[in-house]
Formats: structure tokens, sequence, C-alpha cells
């Protein structure tokens, strides 16, 4: 078995890996890049606890071998907002407790950032439809429609706002 | 046995080439065999995959040609095959689709595989590329071959223009991210009040999707009428050979069969579809 040396754009930074042949995103951001935001939840493609995004586009972490990424961009839930500087996603998610054991809310917060920048006006159903891949066990599912309603009409009137 | 290689193939032929060597198997996407590379299940040694093989493509040319390697999330898009589009759109969730393929969802075992029942209603083919050639057969021969097959890779499959009326139907436990317990897709040409052709196909309910020849059979030659569309239903659900399985029974899957199999009809007809 050969290791292999992977480098992609992380977050926005240049990082580079060495990876075990069809290693998966997942392992090699949490174990070695330490981007434990990343949560590893079924480890098949049924949870969406492990949702990222590959030059935008929201994928399976769990399901990408690494050597899929070389030379692309990665963005995971560090790359969203910070403790003192939230998303807007991830601060309505927080004020409307869209959060509760909080395991699958980076990749909640993920899809449904990736829904807004496509979609800045989503119905409930089509929230509901960018969802069906991520479980939640807490919530019930409402008030993490409810937050990203709520995020999506605060970015629509900074969007609107006079600069 | 772990994965000891993970070789990018740069086309196909190449990926027939590789894939030639004893201990190893293709790849498309992933959806399928990163969970058993994880778990330490998968059966080879050395992966050959087709990410970077050129066939991630659609192309139309009256018939539509879609690379093997084009996302769902692509085939969810075809508007112009909406049966195909719905199947599509019915599998797994958006992240998934962006890397989930058509040809990997061609090799899918039941209750997996949403996509094939619609593409035999289509009369769709398959182009396979070898290591000395290429062929194209009929998408329902292909999926009859028996295991043990050659070093060759699916490339392409290529959709004639849809004749008729199509419609696809899919039962699961829940509205998305949920395999299904039965699916099925037909296509009917109607000529003078009468069906001059039918398709009917299933999926989830057999080994492999299948033609139910004798619900096309009780179709074909006279109107679709409510007697006609009912019995077809039961002919195709008696055509299924379902297993229990921890989603459905085998009972629950060739009731859901017939169920599917009439809505489908219904909806391809333009009547009320429940």
């Amino acid at each position: 078995m050969t290791a292999r040396a992977v480098s992609f754009e992380l977050n926005g930074a240049p990082v580079a890996a060495l990876a075990r042949p069809l290693e998966t995103l997942q392992s090699v951001l949490r174990d070695q890049l330490g981007m434990t935001g990343t949560k590893a939840g079924c480890r098949q493609g049924g949870c969406g606890s492990c949702t990222v995004r590959l030059d935008g586009e929201p994928v399976l972490a769990c399901l990408v071998p690494v050597e899929h990424v070389e030379g692309h961009a990665v963005t995971t839930i560090e790359g969203l907002g910070s403790a003192d500087a939230l998303s807007p996603v991830q601060a309505t998610f927080h004020e409307r407790f869209a959060v509760q054991c909080g395991f699958c809310s980076p990749g909640m917060i993920t899809i449904a950032t990736a829904l807004l920048e496509r979609n800045p006006a989503p119905t409930r159903a089509e929230i509901a439809e960018a969802l069906a891949g991520n479980v939640c066990r807490c919530t019930g599912i409402v008030p993490i429609v409810d937050a990203i309603e709520a995020a999506a009409s605060r970015m629509r009137e900074r969007e609107g706002a006079p600069a | 046995m772990g994965v000891r290689e993970y070789v990018l193939a740069t086309s196909a032929e190449g990926a027939a080439r590789l894939v030639g060597e004893p201990g190893a198997a293709l790849m498309g996407g992933g959806t399928l065999l990163m969970p058993q590379a994880t778990a330490g299940t998968l059966g080879a040694e050395r992966i050959v995959g087709l990410q970077a093989a050129g066939l991630d493509h659609v192309r139309r040319n009256g018939a539509t040609a879609i690379g093997a390697m084009s996302p769902l999330a692509t085939v969810a898009t075809l508007d112009d095959l909406p049966a195909l589009r719905s199947a599509a759109r019915g599998v797994g969730g958006w992240a998934l689709r962006n890397t989930a393929t058509l040809g990997g969802n061609l090799h899918a075992a039941a209750p997996y595989g949403d996509l094939a029942p619609v593409l035999l209603a289509l009369d769709a083919t398959v182009r396979l590329v070898g290591t000395d050639g290429e062929r194209t057969a009929a998408l329902a021969a292909w999926l009859t071959e028996e295991g043990d097959r050659r070093p060759e890779v699916l490339a392409e499959v290529v959709v004639p223009p849809p004749r008729g009326l199509t419609a696809h139907r899919r039962h699961a436990r829940r509205a998305a991210n949920s395999p299904a317990v039965a699916c099925a897709a037909v296509r009917l040409v109607i000529e003078d009040g009468a069906v001059a052709e039918a398709r009917v196909a299933l999926g989830a309910v057999a080994p492999r999707a299948l033609r139910a020849a004798a619900a096309e059979e009780r179709l074909t030659g006279a109107p679709a009428d409510a007697a006609a569309i009912a019995e077809a239903a039961e002919a195709a659900a008696a055509a299924a050979s379902p297993v229990d399985d921890p989603v459905a029974s085998a009972w629950y899957r060739r009731r859901m069969t017939a169920i599917c199999v009439r809505h489908a009809l219904e909806s391809a007809l333009g009547e009320e579809a429940r």
C-alpha cells in the first residue's frame, strides 16, 4: 500500500495530506487537518452529517475519496463563520433553537448555505427538499426549516439595504 | 482485504485495460463502493476510478447520449426526459446526487438502481468500451448478461427520442432519501384509440430491473381502459420476484408493484393519478 500526497484548497488556504488509497475526505479533514466540524455519522452516505462543499457543490465527505479533491476547493463549516462572526445561517440556527445536540448542524448549515446561494427565497417545500439527505434526531426538523427561512429573509434584507 | 491501490484511468479504454488485471474493480462516483472501502469489506485490491476518464457529458443529436460518469444531479436536470429526471431526483439527497453517477446506478443491486426501469421503458442502449474496441447493446440485453463480464467499461447510455407517453412512479417508506419499495416506468404509444406499443418496466422488486412482458402484452392492441390498466398492473406484479428485506416484505413489494404500475399508466394517460 502506498500513501499518496494530495493537495487542495481548504477554506481558502492551500493544504496537503498523505492519504491511504481511497481514504475518505472526511477522514483526512478530521484526523489530519483538524476540521472536526465535519462529523462522521453513518459513514455510508445516509445521514448528511459530513456534508461539505467541493467547488461550491455540496457532497458527502464520507463518500468522496480524497484523491478526487486534488487541485479542487473544499469548504467546511469552519470556513463559513467564527464564534465572533457567525454567518447568517449560523446566527439564525442559534436564535431559532435549530441546534440541540449539534451533531447534524454543520451538515445542515452547509447545505442550507448552498441552497440560499442558488435560491435566495426558497419555499418551505424547497428547503425540505434540499435537506432531504440530512438527518436530525433532536429538533423534529421544523426549527431548522424556520431558521433557514429566517436566514433567507435576513440575507435578502441585507442585499436590498443601502451600503 | 484492504485496498492497496487506487488508479484514476484517463480514458474508458485505459480503464478497461486496467480492470482486466486480477484483483481489480471499477469505481464511478464511489457512493456504492466507498462505504465498503471504509469498512474494509471491498473484495478488490486495486480500484480503477473513472472520475478522470472523460465520461461526464450529455450530448443531444436527436437521441440523448449521457456519459456514464454524469452525476445524478445532472440527470435530474434533463427536462426533455421527465421520467428519467423524476427517477434521478428520487435517489438519496442533493449531496449524494452530486457524486452518484448514472453508470454506477445501473450497476446497483436491488432495491437501489432506480434509473434502469425508466431507461428500459425508453428503449435505451448502452455503449461499452473494451480493450479490443467498443460495442453497443440494448440495455435490456446488457442487464441480463450473466456475471463474469469481459473487461469492459460502460461508457455511455443513449436514449432515443421518446415516442408516446411516459411516466415513472416510485414508492418508498419516506418521501426522500429512502430506498424504493417498488418503482415502475411505463411508455405507451397510442394510435387510433388503441395501444400500439407498450413498455412496462419494474425496479427494486427483482435482482435486476426488468420489463414485464405479460403486462405489455395485455396493454397492446386494445384501448388503455380501466380494465386493461388493472389487469396489466396485476400481470406486472406477477412478473416481480421480490425478497423480504429490512425495507419491505416481499408481499408488500409485490402489492406496491401493481400500484406503481397502475399510477404510472394513469399518469402517462393524463388521468387523475394519486
